[in-house]
């Protein structure tokens, strides 16, 4: 009886062998984009890459026109080289035009509900219309899809844009008091460019964007500093002419104080940042002058962070998250508002930020 | 007398035992029914949850150390005579079936969304079986010596979750009681029922060597599986925004599914694959109940026969039926209701009844 049960399970193992798929059979959509085609339907991309000698290529990008995601990869089925596959989609790219009428969750329901599909993928707006990027010829760079995630990685270490995944995009979504936002991506002369936040409302819809300069200042207000923030600021009053001065921020301490007042609500943002000067264009003496340029740079960086403080407001969105302050602390009147979004804007929000300079490299 | 001497089990085996039937399926889905209902305060139900099934546990306790040898089988046969203990009997093995059935199924069909898409549900079942048979079939010994094996073999994943704690934001917990007490209270009724295993006492009770710290056992069983809930739970409010719990079915998988290394993706397929030896320490104590209430019905010893046929029949069963969602959300809320009734309400009608008879019978022992 023992005996039989061992050559049964024996069998087990060989499950494997019937139903194997060969990797260089599948077409991996590493990649996958959507635009707005003809007669308002879905102007499908998936790029994948090419595992075949003989191909010219190494990667392939397959345009389809349908109705939904889904739609447009089974159309799709009928003439790429293997059977797609989503699960391994490391970027899911959608075209501004696209992303201003459309909600995006309509078009991104495949992605959450289907468990084979990754929620980890990056999600990017695109400007501009797709087909510029998808057909975009890196001579230099690796693959479309990796080139894509990496400019974009690279660019959010250093503070020039943002990530967000889909899984995340989708907590700020459906979280009553955020709105999600989302990289930008764009194509200069050839190059490949991610620079500057896509703001998103509460109907998941494009609003705005924040401008790749102001992206090292949402970073911040974001509480997102590490690995280090480098800013260059103009400032006027030290000397007599006009002098740029870069530092890096190390370190930060924030607190954000929700309180609520006729039929306001009122935040009181305190930053401390702790940088490190790194250049100027002219000379500071700054052992009888650090005090002055501390207070001149915060300064500077208070009028920053309140000019996207307003313009946030302007688009009625709340990607800091202002509201998780206001819902923790002041759940009750949190709660009576009908829509957060509407209340932030009419919010008062007092930023006051402190610039500590911890060093200022080995010149005097 | 000791009439199960030979299947004896140490102390340690009966707590992992009881914890191992209380984590199953239901801490799967437990955080979304929780912020369903109180939002992220639901934390506080687990812990009012877990008091409340400490107190039952302690009945059931209570009413079998009245007599250490029996189990609720022997019991109700002792006390209600042949009629109403045979009622009574029926009762606990369709509920142990009910149960058994729901565990199965409902391990069938998460394995099938998450990791086997295409793989027909009956060949799940077969080999489901397979090792459920082998353990079943050798008694209580072997089945708490497994339940303590798998207790140590998954010893890593509450470590594996609290990965995606990192990037949680613990603002979302705030502020404390949101709507008051109310929400609490309703959620209560939503954790008690995942705490339902420790009915399983009145079976394994008579096994247990060391009868003396059963009560402490029992505690710890239940915290073991407290701060098992607690933790998931807590780490699922704090990932997930408080408006999104409510949207996912199994949160908890979906939180796996976001733990990412640079050499491993889908991490929730591994975990899943692991997790089914905790489903299987939920299911086959039920499994096992089962079988061996209906042998007693029959007055047979050995079990085996009546396992044969429970596992044919299950498997017969996959092949005709295969429950879509509803069906096991269905099954899963009759378990549900029914447990309330057995492992809450019916120990304490048992309690009074068996303390009373024993009074009026002055003292008289059997």
């Amino acid at each position: 009886m023992k005996k039989y049960m061992y050559v049964f399970l024996c069998f087990l193992f060989t499950t494997g062998c019937s139903a194997k798929t060969q990797l260089d059979d599948l077409t991996l959509a590493l990649t996958v984009g959507l635009d707005t085609g003809k007669n308002g339907k879905l102007l499908i991309y998936s790029v994948s890459p090419v595992f075949n000698k003989e191909a010219k290529n190494i990667y392939e990008v397959i345009r389809t026109l349908g109705v939904t995601p889904r739609d447009g990869r089974s159309k799709a089925n009928a003439f790429a080289s293997g059977k797609i596959v989503g699960g391994k989609a490391q970027n899911i790219i959608v075209s501004k035009t696209f992303a201003k009428t459309h909600d995006m969750f309509s078009y991104l329901d495949v992605f959450y509900r289907d468990p084979k599909n990754s929620t980890t993928a990056n999600f990017i707006v695109f400007d501009g219309p797709l087909k510029d990027v998808m057909y975009i010829r890196l001579d230099d760079k690796p693959r479309l899809s990796v080139a894509i995630r990496d400019v974009l990685l690279t660019a959010h270490k250093s503070k020039q844009t943002t990530k967000i995944n889909l899984l995340e995009f989708r907590r700020l979504s459906l979280d009553r008091a955020q709105t999600p936002f989302a990289p930008i991506l764009r194509v200069h002369k050839g190059d490949l460019i991610a620079g500057g936040i896509a703001l998103f409302n509460k109907q998941r819809k494009y609003v705005g964007s924040l401008s790749q300069k102001e992206s090292p200042y949402f970073a911040i207000l974001n509480k997102n500093i590490k690995p280090a923030t480098s800013l260059t600021l103009a400032i006027k009053g030290l000397t007599k002419q006009k002098e740029y001065v870069s530092i890096s921020i190390e370190k930060g301490d924030f607190s954000y104080k929700p309180s609520f007042q006729n039929g306001m609500f009122r935040f009181d943002v305190h930053i401390h940042l702790g940088a490190i000067l790194t250049e100027t264009t002219t000379h500071i003496a700054m052992k009888k002058e650090k005090k002055k340029l501390e207070q001149l740079l915060a300064k500077e960086i208070q009028k920053q962070l309140e000019a996207i403080v307003k313009k946030m407001q302007t688009y009625e969105v709340d990607p800091i998250g202002f509201g998780l302050y206001a819902r923790a602390y002041e759940y009750k009147p949190f709660q009576k508002q009908k829509s957060w979004s509407k209340a932030f804007a009419k919010a008062e929000i007092n930023i006051h930020p402190t610039v500590e300079i911890i060093s200022y490299g080995v010149l005097q | 007398m000791k009439r199960y001497e030979f299947n004896e089990i140490t102390i340690m085996q009966y707590i992992f035992l009881i914890s191992g039937a209380q984590i199953g399926i239901g801490i799967l889905s437990l955080p979304a029914q929780l912020a369903d209902i109180a939002n992220t305060d639901g934390w506080i139900a687990i812990i009012i949850g877990w008091l409340i099934s400490i107190i039952a546990s302690t009945i059931i306790i209570k009413t079998m150390a009245k007599h250490p040898q029996d189990t609720i089988f022997d019991l109700s046969r002792r006390y209600f005579g042949r009629i109403f203990g045979t009622l009574i009997h029926l009762a606990f093995v369709a509920y142990a079936l009910l149960a058994s059935m729901t565990v199965v199924f409902t391990a069938i069909h998460i394995t099938q969304v998450w990791i086997l898409p295409n793989t027909p549900n009956y060949l799940i079942m077969i080999l489901f079986m397979l090792p459920g048979f082998l353990i079943t079939r050798n008694g209580v010994r072997v089945l708490a010596r497994y339940a303590e094996f798998v207790f140590y073999l998954t010893l890593w994943m509450p470590i594996l979750i609290a990965i995606p704690l990192q990037k949680g934001t613990i603002l979302y917990m705030l502020p404390i009681l949101k709507e008051g007490w109310a929400p609490i209270f309703q959620a209560v009724k939503t954790t008690v029922l995942s705490f339902l295993g420790f009915e399983l006492a009145f079976v394994f009770y008579p096994f247990l060597k060391e009868k003396k710290h059963a009560i402490k056992a029992m505690v710890i069983a239940n915290s073991i599986s407290a701060f098992t809930f607690l933790l998931i739970t807590v780490t699922c409010f704090i990932f997930f925004s408080p408006d999104e719990t409510p949207s996912l079915i199994w949160p908890t998988l979906s939180l796996l599914k976001t733990i990412e290394f640079s050499f491993i993706e889908r991490f929730e397929v591994i975990f899943l694959s692991f997790y089914l030896f905790v489903m299987s320490t939920t299911g086959i104590p039920y499994i096992f109940t089962t079988v061996f209430g209906v042998s007693q019905l029959f007055g047979k010893k050995d079990h085996t026969i009546v396992l044969i046929i429970a596992v044919c029949a299950f498997i017969l069963t996959s092949f005709l039926y295969t429950p879509s969602f509803s069906h096991i959300q269905t099954m899963g809320s009759w378990w549900e209701r029914y447990g309330l009734w057995g492992a809450y309400i019916f120990p304490i009608f048992l309690f009074i009844y068996v303390s009373m008879a024993q009074w009026f019978q002055g003292g008289k022992k059997k």
